[in-house]
């Protein structure tokens, strides 16, 4: 019985764990069918995922060509290494083995390619350029411009370097056509920032994504960039590809066509920079400067350089962060601005042909005589002549050129009364204010180049806007003074400056109409709205907006897009004054402040019109100036100067705005030939390059 | 019967040396025939014995092993390709060890599992003393267990295999000893079982390798059942091993790795680049696959070498990629087979000892099947245990193998 019971309960347990067991093999199988039948889609959907990355694929980006299609910006090949940082958290130390010997190979330290690795805005992140903004999915650059026997040796170690990549990539190269280098006008590319990258739509960025930062570049950006080509490719574990899935390729940027003119360029630049150097060793400072040439008809630029200037390779690779300190120090001149259009100085003498057109349209006649005494006094308070000395009575257009200051004080002086001087009644006429504005000073101009600066022109309405605006910070400094500052001469200085301000800062007094009239004073403009104006004086009134862009050709060469000259309106002086204005200056040469610099100049055969300017600036140099154009009857090109404490106009400025026009102008032993100039056929050309051209 | 077979074998033996005097001339002859049928009659023994395998278990574990085979050489081509190594280094090794598992089989087959009862403690202390050995400097940290020997050669031994072998033969022992006597055991036996088995479990916790425990844990448990012992010291000591496992964690003698793969199988999506990741990228194979698979060496996920440790413990994820739910699931039905078999074994076995061991071998593989194929699937949490005869691996393949010879061993002697 008992043995029975025994072997039947024993069988009752083997049924127990038979079925036990079937049942774990059952769950197997129902899960193994639900996860491949009903759910195998979802599944699939992360298979897909998880193994296939997008690649974007960077197009090469298009070329900045001179007027004739000289490339004044190309491209060429660089070795680019960058680390996935997957496969290097993969490894078991963490990849710590191979960044040390990458950087060994690289001649760095495994340091600075980690601090390369680190996504900006994280703590110990590198600053802006340097630290590694892409997403996290893709590989980090860690070196450009790699050396192409350091290069060939990374490829060799693919095994010891898992996840290292070395590539060739197109990077900016900048061939120095003639010496052109065109620094500033044509800017810089940098990595694409986060936010740039979530605006740009797709968010997956091919390694090293690099948009144009300043300058044409910037400018330009669409229409240099092209569109990056985005390969999907199935890849196995270790970052290899294993199958290309789709691919949509890579549409070469097009290429911009400027106004600019290589030879031209290159002798512009080096002249800015002889211009520096004769300045400096006159005992000037002479810390910054730039030359402009300019088409008076059109408004294009044919050459423009800025002083100091830098190499623009620095920024090929990534800029390192001594080199950016260095470009953006104060103390070194800030190199990266564009003094042409960023640079702001008082326009000195330049200004007296806007005070003459003003006077002009006043009422004063251009056949009258003016007397030109050495001072001149409004109420007590003694106004210099501070360029020329006194010529007794002279003619507007002799006033202009020998840049008599008491000339244009009385002339001011009786416009500011007739507005009824410190207390106007109704609106003010403000000739000068009214004159300078219509010539373009005060506003930008519209140059086809980001981040200009706007100048100022004081009128008696910003007067009251500004004092509104600033009274209470200089009143309260009127009464508190400046208990910070140690230097207790200079906080008195300040201190006695803002209880004036307080007092009547908000009037325009007879002072700030003759600094005004003489380009002193308050008033602040940029080289190139100097340039603009003068253009106006020399193409018979027309501002127009200064443009370096004149087509748009695509890879295949062709035109895309023109840039028409465009106007962005008329001065307000008459033909007939512009006419005088005109002939006045063109006497400067001859006779007047630029004398000296053009002794020996071909005068009857290009006539120069042009104006000197030496700006005081209160504690430092004054500021050399000459805007100028030639012929100056129906005017093919405009040259302008600007040398910040760089001394008087026509020793700074002088024998490099001559060197120029010689060049345009072909002039040799005392002669001028269309033959030698410069440019081919002697002017601008007409036609649009569509393929490019070496330097011949 | 007995004394029938004992009569007629020396008729057998008279009869040929008889018959040699007739013919002088040719005298080697006889001899010879003699000889011969000697030869022939061994022959037909074993062939019979062959013939009285299991041959449906046998075919089972053949299949599995040569299925494996081709899983380890699709999981391992691509990447030994891109490493420069001979592609079919581990395919070839896979093979080795199934010719070695087969020969050890057949060593343990012909010893009668009843004279293997005897030698059991031998087996045992082999067993233990390697297990001692594995802990000391001499044994090797693979993935963070201490669990291997290193052999020369570039082979290594993972007693811990071999322990479920030494805890099946030990406890089977125990269970059955007063089977002829009292029909259960009783309390003192079951804590006797109990202690043989705690020995191994002991010391391979302390390597650590949680699978391998939890797979004697089941064996234990499966012996215990089958042996009679009353529900309730069964259920008591279920609850038991649940109470110290929580205890183990609150105390933390569980490694933080072997705590965040449980983690992980609850929850895989929390950290697909860190300890979910083997789960996610297994269960993102396994669904790719659908219905017939990818096909052999077409997997994205196994080609693309996606999957960690994919020869060895997500060897399944590659049938399930490549060869998709009828591939997939004819491994399952092969696991399903043996384990069948081995119930039937079990059930027809001579005695308790016979019957105990088939039912232990029967548990490990369930449970360790079901352990690797759950982890695969997503169901199970991750412990690193090999599937039998299917995963890459040396010890897994002969313990395999060992534990088939077991059950065909107990099959051959068996009442029917």
């Amino acid at each position: 019985m008992k043995a029975v019971s025994g072997a039947r309960r024993r069988d009752a347990r083997l049924i127990v764990l038979q079925v036990l067991v079937v049942s774990l093999v059952a769950t197997l199988f129902m899960r193994l069918a639900w996860m491949q039948t009903a759910n195998g889609a979802t599944y699939r959907q992360a298979a897909s995922t998880g193994t296939v990355r997008e690649v974007v694929v960077p197009a090469q980006r298009g070329l900045i060509l001179d007027q004739v299609g000289r490339p004044l910006v190309a491209n060429k090949s660089s070795i680019v290494v960058s680390v996935d940082r997957d496969v290097l958290n993969r490894q078991r130390d963490g990849g710590k083995a191979m960044l040390a010997r990458l950087a060994t190979e690289l001649g760095t330290t495994a340091d600075a390619l980690t601090a390369r690795m680190r996504p900006c805005g994280t703590k110990n992140a590198l600053p802006q350029p340097l630290c590694w903004n892409g997403p996290a999915t893709q590989p980090v650059v860690v070196a450009e411009n790699v050396d192409t026997s350091v290069g060939l040796q990374l490829m060799e170690q693919t095994d010891e370097l898992k996840g290292v990549h070395t590539q060739l990539q197109a990077v900016r190269s900048y061939p120095k056509t003639y010496g052109a280098s065109l620094t500033h006008v044509a800017g810089y590319l940098g990595p694409m920032t986060q936010d740039e990258i979530k605006k740009s739509g797709h968010d997956l960025v091919g390694i090293d994504e690099q948009v144009g930062r300043a300058g044409l570049e910037a400018q330009y950006n669409s229409v240099l960039a092209g569109h990056a080509g985005v390969q999907k490719v199935a890849l196995t574990r270790a970052g290899g590809v294993s199958t290309v899935l789709s691919d949509t390729p890579a549409v070469v940027g097009s290429n911009l066509v400027t106004s600019i003119d290589a030879r031209l360029q290159g002798v512009v630049e080096q002249q800015l920079q002889q211009a520096i150097t004769r300045s400096k060793k006159a005992g000037n400072k002479a810390d910054s400067g730039s030359i402009i040439v300019m088409e008076p008809s059109t408004g294009r630029i044919l050459a423009m350089a800025s002083w100091p200037t830098y190499d623009p390779q620095i920024w090929v690779g990534g800029i390192s962060s001594h080199d950016y300190k260095a470009l953006t120090d104060p103390k070194q001149g800030t190199p990266l601005l564009n003094r042409a259009i960023q640079g702001l100085y008082a326009p000195a003498s330049t200004f007296k042909a806007i005070t003459t057109a003003a006077a002009v349209r006043a009422g004063y006649s251009t056949s009258g005589s003016y007397e030109c005494p050495s001072t001149y006094n409004v109420g007590g308070q003694i106004f210099n002549n501070y360029e020329s000395e006194a010529f007794g009575s002279i003619s507007l257009a002799k006033a202009l050129a020998v840049s008599c200051d008491t000339v244009f004080y009385k002339l001011a002086h009786q416009m500011w009364l007739k507005d009824g001087g410190l207390n106007p009644k109704g609106e003010p006429n403000e000739f000068v204010v009214n004159e300078a504005k219509s010539f373009g000073l005060g506003q930008e101009t519209g140059i086809d180049l980001p981040d200009e600066s706007k100048g100022k022109v004081v009128s008696r309405a910003t007067k009251q806007t500004d004092y509104a605006e600033l009274k209470d910070v200089y009143c309260k400094r009127a009464k508190d003074g400046y208990p910070e500052l140690a230097d207790q001469e200079r906080a008195k200085l300040l201190q006695s400056y803002a209880s004036d301000y307080c007092a009547e800062g908000a009037s325009y007094r007879a002072g700030d109409a003759l600094n005004t009239a003489i380009g002193q004073g308050d008033t602040q403009v940029t080289p190139l709205q100097m340039l603009t104006a003068y253009s106006a004086i020399a193409n018979g009134g027309s501002l127009m907006q200064p443009q370096i862009a004149k087509a748009v050709v695509s890879a295949d060469g062709t035109v895309t897009r023109e840039f028409d000259p465009v106007k962005n309106g008329e001065v307000k002086a008459s033909a007939a004054t512009l006419d005088y204005l005109r002939s006045a200056l063109s006497d400067t040469v001859v006779s007047g402040t630029a004398h000296n610099a053009f002794l020996g100049f071909p005068h009857s055969e290009v006539s120069v019109a042009l104006k000197t300017g030496t700006a005081e600036v209160v504690g430092k140099g004054s500021t050399a100036w000459i805007e100028s154009f030639a012929p100056s009857q129906n005017a093919k090109f405009a040259v302008g100067c600007t040398i910040s404490q760089g001394g008087t106009g026509a020793e700074a400025c002088g024998p490099s705005v001559r060197a120029i026009y010689e060049a345009l102008f072909g002039v040799k032993d005392g002669h001028a030939s269309s033959d030698r100039s410069i440019l081919s056929g002697g002017d601008v050309s007409s036609k649009i390059p569509t393929e490019t051209v070496g330097q011949n | 019967m007995a004394v029938t077979r004992r009569r007629h074998a020396p008729l057998d033996h008279q009869s040929a040396p008889a018959a040699a005097p007739q013919v002088v001339v040719i005298d080697r002859r006889p001899q010879a025939t003699a000889r011969t049928v000697a030869l022939f009659a061994q022959v037909r023994r074993s062939s019979d014995r062959l013939a009285r395998l299991d041959l449906v278990l046998f075919g089972a574990a053949l299949l599995l092993s040569l299925i494996g085979a081709l899983l380890v050489w699709s999981a391992t081509r691509g990447r030994l390709i891109a490493d420069g190594d001979d592609p079919q280094h581990f395919l070839v090794k896979h093979l080795i060890n199934l010719i070695l598992g087969l020969a050890l089989a057949a060593v343990v087959v012909k010893v009668d599992y009843r004279v293997l009862r005897a030698y059991t403690p031998v087996v045992y202390g082999l067993v233990i003393t390697s297990l001692l050995v594995v802990l000391t400097p001499v044994g090797t940290t693979i993935n963070g267990a201490h669990a291997w020997i290193s052999l020369p050669g570039g082979f290594t031994l993972q007693p811990g295999e071999f322990a479920k072998v030494a805890v099946i033969l030990s406890m089977a022992m125990v269970l059955s000893e007063r089977d002829l006597g009292r029909e259960v055991p009783d309390a003192r036996d079951v804590k006797f079982a109990l202690a043989w088995a705690a020995g191994p479990m002991a010391l391979i916790m302390l390597q650590p390798d949680l699978g391998t425990v939890l797979v004697i844990g089941s064996i234990v448990i499966g012996l215990l059942v089958a042996s009679n012992v009353p529900a309730r010291w069964v259920l008591a000591l279920v609850a038991g091993v649940i109470a110290a496992a929580g205890l183990a964690i609150l105390v933390g003698v569980l490694d933080q790795y072997q705590l965040d793969r449980l983690l992980t199988f609850l929850h895989p999506d929390t950290d697909p680049r860190g300890i979910g990741y083997n789960v996610a990228q297994a269960r993102i194979a396994i669904g790719g696959g659908g219905l017939f698979g990818q096909g052999l060496f077409h997997g994205n996920q196994t080609q693309g070498a996606f999957v960690p440790y994919q020869q060895t413990d997500f060897v399944f994820s590659v049938a399930g990629e490549e060869l998709g739910l009828l591939g997939a699931g004819f491994v399952i039905l092969l696991v399903g087979v043996i384990i069948w078999r081995g119930m039937q074994i079990a059930r027809t076995a001579r005695d308790s000892f016979g019957r105990l061991v088939a039912i232990g071998v029967v548990c490990w593989f369930a449970f360790q099947a079901f352990e690797n194929i759950g982890m695969n699937l997503g169901i199970m949490p991750v412990t690193g245990v090999p599937l039998p005869f299917v995963s890459y691996g040396g010890t897994s393949m002969f313990a395999g193998w060992v534990g088939i010879a077991l059950l065909e061993s107990v099959h051959l002697r068996s009442r029917e």
